[in-house]
């Protein structure tokens, strides 16, 4: 009798210490969270906005308005004045902008990020990469020929040729090449079905009707900014 | 007698848990603001001065604008990309606004750089050694299509990015956006948020829609400063 009261009273005693626990617990997350989370507020969004900067926004006056309206002023001068390329090399995508305005959007393809290696000879090593940074276009060539650098015959398995005339590939950059200097390029493709995808060795490839639009909108001196 | 104290312990513990938590909730910083005033011209007036330098400098950077619903990508004075937001939260840990004076509410306008990702992007690299490639595929072919930025990097639910001196920015889903649930990377994120270093002392949480954060956190340039336009609390 003796020691099933006994065990009873050990059960009951574990069943108030996990329920004393879990309870504890309980409180204590909750008083950390409200201790040290954070406090949130709504900023107010478009729907509420009152004044602001915009054609929508109501006029203000005051020296505050003024403040706002002179630096507004000295971030407009500070825009490119003609037109440039924006390029997304994360998201594959390019836009020709102007004025704050997106006169065209494309979906175009960029550098791989794939190490060429080689194995014999100088033990050269080539990165595949688009480069990032402010960049402008130098010449625009109609109908392009490639003269394929040593990494494009390296890649294919194949000796790079001495002779010039043996580099020389016609057609494979598109109607136009603008060229941004160091070897990279944008330029046309015959991979349509592969833009959109990381796979170039730094230059971007663009589609055929693009390019075209591309090429009546910039010249030589033209922005390509590349994030 | 010591079971009696222990109980008393117990139960002091528990009030006073609850007290603190009552507390706690009382002086949980400003109320929302009631009339949703817009954000104030001084607040514009502060992130345009920084964003003026930022562009002089020839930095890039990000100015979060509520009030036009834009998160805007800058390298100088170009605008890059411009990314809609919805609605933007933005507050300090409690233990920080209690009892603070006026002056608390300089990180609203501050420039915040040095930016940390979480999840950070992992990219497999690909390395071919030119030896052990086999002979040219005669008709032009690609050899290897990699996958599509969306595939590669799917969007993620939300993710974080800690700026240095204790901004962390919060890009999430909008309401009713759809996404699939990845329950390993949810509690990979509850254990990230306890790590020390990602303890930052101010928020803003930005809502977007799957494209657009998914876009965002593909490219997000590390290297670039933040400006918020955020009216005084």
């Amino acid at each position: 009798m003796d020691g099933g009261g006994g065990a009873q009273r050990a059960l009951r005693w574990l069943g108030l210490m996990v329920g004393v626990g879990v309870l504890w617990k309980l409180f204590a997350g909750v008083a950390l969270a409200v201790l040290f989370g954070f406090s949130l507020e709504v900023v107010p969004g478009p729907e509420h906005l009152r004044v602001g900067i915009g054609a929508a926004a109501p006029p203000v006056s005051g020296s505050a308005a003024s403040v706002v309206d002179s630096l507004e002023t000295v971030m407009g001068r500070m825009r490119p004045r003609r037109t440039y390329i924006v390029i997304d090399r994360a998201n594959n995508r390019l836009w020709l902008r102007r004025d704050g305005l997106i006169l065209r959007e494309a979906v175009v393809s960029t550098g791989s990020g794939t190490i060429l290696k080689e194995s014999g000879g100088e033990q050269r090593s080539w990165t595949f990469e688009t480069p990032a940074g402010v960049h402008k276009i130098r010449s625009m060539r109609r109908d392009p020929v490639w003269t394929k650098p040593d990494w494009a015959f390296l890649e294919e398995g194949q000796d790079p040729p001495k002779r010039l005339s043996e580099r020389r590939e016609e057609g494979s950059l598109g109607e136009w090449a603008l060229d941004l200097g160091d070897g990279y390029m944008i330029h046309g493709t015959l991979y349509e079905r592969l833009l959109g995808r990381s796979i170039t060795h730094g230059c971007i490839r663009v589609g055929r009707d693009d390019l075209r639009a591309i090429a009546r909108a910039v010249s030589s001196g033209t922005q390509v900014l590349i994030f | 007698m010591i079971r009696v104290l222990r109980r008393k312990w117990l139960f002091a513990a528990l009030v006073g848990t609850a007290l603190i938590s009552i507390l706690g909730l009382l002086g949980s910083g400003a109320p929302e603001d009631p009339d949703h005033s817009g954000p104030t011209l001084e607040a514009r007036a502060d992130a345009l001065r920084a964003a003026t330098q930022l562009a002089r400098a020839d930095r890039n950077f990000f100015v979060l604008d509520p009030g036009l619903g834009a998160l805007t990508l800058y390298a100088g004075g170009a605008e890059l990309r411009v990314y809609p937001v919805g609605e933007v939260r933005a507050g300090s840990r409690r233990a920080i606004t209690w009892g603070v004076a006026e002056g608390a509410d300089d990180w609203r306008t501050r420039v915040w750089a040095d930016a940390r990702i979480d999840p950070p992007i992992h990219r497999n690299l690909r390395v071919i050694v030119s030896d052990s490639v086999v002979a040219p595929d005669l008709a032009g072919a690609e050899k290897w299509i990699p996958p599509t930025p969306e595939e590669g990097v799917p969007a993620p639910r939300h993710f974080m990015v800690h700026f240095a001196d204790g901004l962390g920015v919060e890009f999430a889903l909008a309401d009713g956006e759809e996404a699939p649930r990845d329950i390993k990377a949810q509690l990979r994120g509850l254990l990230a948020r306890m790590l020390p270093r990602n303890w930052d002392r101010h928020r803003i949480r930005v809502e977007m829609t799957a494209v657009e954060l998914g876009a965002l956190y593909r490219a997000f340039p590390l290297d670039a400063a933040f400006v918020a336009v955020l009216p005084k609390g």
